[in-house]
């Protein structure tokens, strides 16, 4: 169901957690509220689910405004960062627990329970414990918990990132696959871009409780807005407009002179030097080897009036052709440098 | 697939259209949080403002002239003056010793801890005057030191209750001490020590600093216990009068109930004030541990570890002296003139029996069951509720904190024996002694609850919330089952200060409703101290084994860190 946030503002004390937040969200749609620590993630989550009341601003699904409408009533399932399964029930009450509020028959809620056990392939796991399974299964019986009753919208607030790689990985491509299957309007909080990039549909990246960009990872990776999100989705060396790099005016910037530039690492390209004049000549500095990338540091030729530029490349390969001290061509195509400011 | 997107909405439509359109769950919050605070108007802040009424009625109408008259009258000022100077030195004995004890129990290898802290805990478990009682018969006139050695001392007077209230408040300095010093980041000594310090330096440097916020919270709370005993100053003062004494003397014995108020109020004076800056102490007492601290490591020392072990056993000797002759004297024929064993006090042959012993069961069992409730609740709205109504009833379950019990006591007396107060009904009954108990000692039992609340995150129930689990299917289901441990520990909590108080019930007991913590005072007034002494007995049994009890049953279901004494 789609889901309104109109301008959304609380506070706490003195810190504005959250300052005038709007969001559409369509049915089926999965979006990652993305932002650094303490960014108001939790807080906008908790005031979707009915956890925390808004100082302003309302939140509507299906255009009906549910200020008045407490949490139990919102029918929305959450998943907390730090599992919440109710210690003294087993899995399988944990997972009926939902259906029991609802007064879902005995049947019904057997019938269920096990649909979910298998949905998140814990059949064997249903009378244990949760201090009994490991992080990622706790996780998922959470999950579970969550969907069992049908809820309209679900709400994730980083839900993985208790846990090591490897099972986040797996579990990534859990979560995604069964919103997808069951069409399920998600929330996901994480600071975990590239969990951000991988699943959401759209992305929302708030910074002290303002809304910075919304768009498709694509958008937010390729057509950063300004300079915040630049730097905070992957990697992007931004520089001053009037250093000589080629820009076009793509991504519809409409100011009036620009000022700043960004320019994702990936797009640099290392050549050896150069004939023509007009060309970005720079030293290496660094050299990082990554494996199958090669991230290199490079100080930009001291132009006057300029204090020196660095930039990052990444080139991918081992790069073994390079040296710390050597002078190379930037060769930069315009289409792929953003005008941010 | 199960769920499909058509029927999410028909549940969900469903959901929302049956929500009034008012918030009724935050109403619900309010009603909750006021009727949690009802009680605590009636019962603690009513009889207050009748204790603050009766002391400004003067014959010639409302006025100050009772205060003038009391404050002017060289007699009274004498009393202020005993009342400081035996609180103030018994606070300063109190807290160097059990900080002391509290250092070596924790920071040195002294053997057999376990054993040491129990018996430092055990004034706990007894009648609040055992302590001047058991010194009577160590030291009193027919003591057993004056009878074998053929002296004719006499410790009734200052020391008598010096010793005595030294002993009464050594567990609560004792236990604020212990879990200061149990915490430590060794890497603070460590350092210390790397940097050439000597432990004397170590301690004056790193330690002293880092047991601060104890060290001052343990002062204000062992200088009111003292200030309002009156029990021990009752058993062993003689001629030597104070505050806490007179109140008694001017209700009880003169029915003089203004000066009794007066005196009262007096005595909450600085009751408030020291029960302020403790918990202004302990707001800063959220003792910081770095994020990797390590746990102490404590290295053998000869010469140190033999001196601790010295002391312990020397204090532990003391305390379990003054506890033993009781137990002794209890089982002797007629003490101190015919000494051979007897089991005759135990069959209570005196005025009401053994009516006393049941009827202090009675409270202690009320008092529990209403303090569990009313504190158990109290935490709760003021932890998780988040209504405006936080502030203030956090404050008010605290208030009971700076009310002498004795002020409390009377305070009942002056707003409930009234019949056209509803409470009136109940006036004179076991349950109201209960329900003074439950109000005297509700901030401790708050606490207790409030804390452990704190540390189950909050996120359960907003779990519950969120799966559509109503208020009373979130208590009985998630809260409950995860704090019934804690909650059977304020139970046992208020049980035990039930069986042994003594300061906020003397004013509410008849004839039929005595307890049996009066019962000893009564006896030990008249000189029948064998009976005294088992009544005593009889009441420490009792603490002991709801203590036991209440271990065994956390023991078996696997809660073995829940600590029961508090
Ligand atoms: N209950 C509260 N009381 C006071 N301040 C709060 C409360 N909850 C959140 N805040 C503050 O509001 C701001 C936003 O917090 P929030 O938890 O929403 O951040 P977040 O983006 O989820 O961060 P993180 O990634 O660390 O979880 C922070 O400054 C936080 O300190
Ligand atoms: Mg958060």
């Amino acid at each position: 169901m789609p889901l309104d946030i109109r301008n959304v503002g609380k506070s706490f004390g003195r810190i504005k957690a959250l300052d005038d937040v709007s969001l559409s969200i369509g049915t089926g749609e999965l979006i990652c509220f993305l932002g650094p620590s303490g960014c108001g993630k939790t807080t906008l989550l908790r005031v979707i689910a009915g956890l925390e009341r808004p100082d302003s601003g309302t939140v509507l699904l299906d255009n009906q405004d549910l200020s008045t409408v407490p949490a139990r009533k919102r029918n929305f399932g959450m998943v907390f960062q730090s599992y919440t399964l109710f210690p003294n029930m087993t899995i399988w009450a944990n997972i009926a627990y939902g259906l029991e509020c609802r007064k879902w028959s005995k049947k019904d809620t057997a019938l269920q329970v096990n649909k979910m056990l298998s949905l998140v392939h814990l059949e064997d796991q249903a009378h244990k414990y949760p201090h009994q399974l490991s992080g990622g299964q706790q996780q998922r019986v959470a999950l579970a918990r969550a969907l069992a009753p049908g809820p309209s919208v679900l709400l994730l607030d980083e839900p993985l990132s208790a846990l090591d790689a490897k099972v986040r990985e797996e579990l990534r491509e859990e979560i995604k696959t069964l919103q997808q299957r069951l069409e399920i309007t998600t929330i996901m909080v994480t600071h975990d871009q590239e969990e951000a990039l991988t699943m959401a549909d759209r992305i929302m990246v708030m910074k002290d409780g303002r809304v910075m960009q919304t768009g498709t990872p694509m958008e937010i990776y390729q057509l950063p807005e300004n300079p915040f999100v630049a730097q905070f989705i992957g990697r992007m060396n931004i520089v001053p407009a009037d250093i000589g790099i080629p820009f076009s005016s793509n991504g519809g910037f409409k100011g009036p002179t620009p000022k700043t530039l960004g320019i994702r690492p990936e797009n640099i390209h290392l050549l050896d030097p150069p004939e023509a004049e007009e060309t970005l000549i720079g030293v290496v500095d660094r050299i990082l080897r990554l494996g199958n990338v090669t991230r290199v540091k490079i100080t930009l030729k001291k132009r006057s009036g300029h204090d020196p530029i660095t930039l990052v490349s990444e080139v991918q390969g081992s790069g073994r052709d390079l040296h710390i001290g050597e002078e190379l061509s930037l060769v930069i195509d315009p289409e792929t440098v953003r005008v941010l400011e | 697939m199960s769920i499909s997107p058509t029927s999410q909405n028909r549940l969900a439509q469903s959901f929302i259209q049956r929500t009034a359109p008012m918030d009724q769950e935050a109403l619900l919050k309010i009603v909750v949080a006021c009727m949690v605070a009802l009680p605590l108007i009636v019962f603690v802040l009513y009889p207050l403002i009748h204790i603050l009424g009766k002391s400004i009625q003067t014959p010639e109408g409302i006025g100050l002239g009772n205060y003038y008259s009391v404050l002017g009258n060289r007699r009274f000022l004498g009393l202020v003056y005993n009342s400081f100077e035996v609180t103030l030195v018994t606070t300063a004995l109190a807290v160097v010793l059990a900080y002391v004890f509290a250092y070596g129990i924790q920071r040195t290898k002294v053997p057999v801890k376990n054993l040491f802290r129990l018996i430092a805990l055990i004034p706990l478990f007894a009648p609040s005057l055992v302590q001047a009682q058991g010194l009577l018969l160590l030291l009193g006139r027919n003591g057993l030191v004056n009878r074998t050695l053929a002296t004719d001392f006499s410790i009734y007077g200052y020391w008598g209750i010096v010793i005595s209230s030294v002993l009464y408040v050594f567990p609560y300095a004792f236990l604020i001490f212990s879990a200061s010093l149990a915490m430590a980041d060794n890497r603070l000594y460590e350092s210390s020590r790397i940097l050439g310090a000597g432990p004397w330096r170590t301690f004056l440097t790193v330690t002293l600093p880092s047991t601060r916020f104890a060290t001052m919270a343990s002062i204000f709370v062992v200088f009111t216990l003292v200030i309002t005993d009156f029990g021990n100053p009752m058993v062993i003062g003689g001629d030597y009068n104070v505050l806490a004494t007179e109140v008694y003397n001017q209700v009880i014995g003169q029915a003089n109930f203004e000066l009794g108020t007066v005196i009262g109020m007096v005595l909450l004076l600085p009751v408030a004030l020291a029960v302020a800056a403790e918990k202004m102490f302990n707001r800063n007492n959220q003792i910081q541990l770095a994020d990797h601290a390590q746990p102490m490591a404590i290295m053998p020392h000869k010469l140190r570890d033999v001196l601790f072990t010295v002391y312990t056993v020397s204090v532990s000797l003391c305390i379990l002296a003054v506890v033993g002759i009781v137990i002794f004297a209890s089982f002797t024929h007629l003490w101190p003139y015919r000494m051979n064993f007897s089991l005759r006090h135990y069959a209570f042959d005196v005025q009401n029996g053994i009516q006393p012993l049941w009827n202090s069961m009675y409270v202690g069992l009320m008092a529990s069951g209403i303090g569990v409730v009313a504190a158990g609740l109290g935490a709760y709205v003021t932890e998780r509720f988040k209504t405006f109504l936080d502030s203030p009833l956090y404050f008010l379950c605290l208030v009971p904190a700076a009310v002498p019990g004795m002020v409390l006591g009377l305070g009942y007396i002056l707003a409930f024996n009234n019949p056209s107060n509803p409470v009136h009904a109940i006036y004179g009954s076991l349950l109201l002694i209960a329900i003074c108990n439950v109000y005297y000692y509700h901030a401790q039992g708050f606490l207790i609850a409030s804390t452990s609340m704190k540390q189950i995150s909050s996120n359960y129930d907003e779990a519950s919330a969120t799966l559509g689990g109503t208020f009373a299917r979130t208590i009985r289901k998630v809260t409950l089952p995860m704090m019934w441990p804690t909650l059977l520990g304020v139970a046992v909590f208020f049980f035990m200060r039930s069986m042994v108080t003594l300061s906020a019930v003397i004013f509410l007991i008849t004839p039929s409703s005595q307890v049996a913590a009066v019962s000893v005072l009564l006896l030990e007034d008249r000189g029948a101290v064998n009976q005294a002494a088992a009544f005593s007995v009889c009441i420490m049994g009792m603490v002991v084994a709801s203590l036991i009890i209440a271990r065994l049953i956390l023991n078996y279901f696997g809660y073995r860190n829940i600590s029961l004494i508090r």
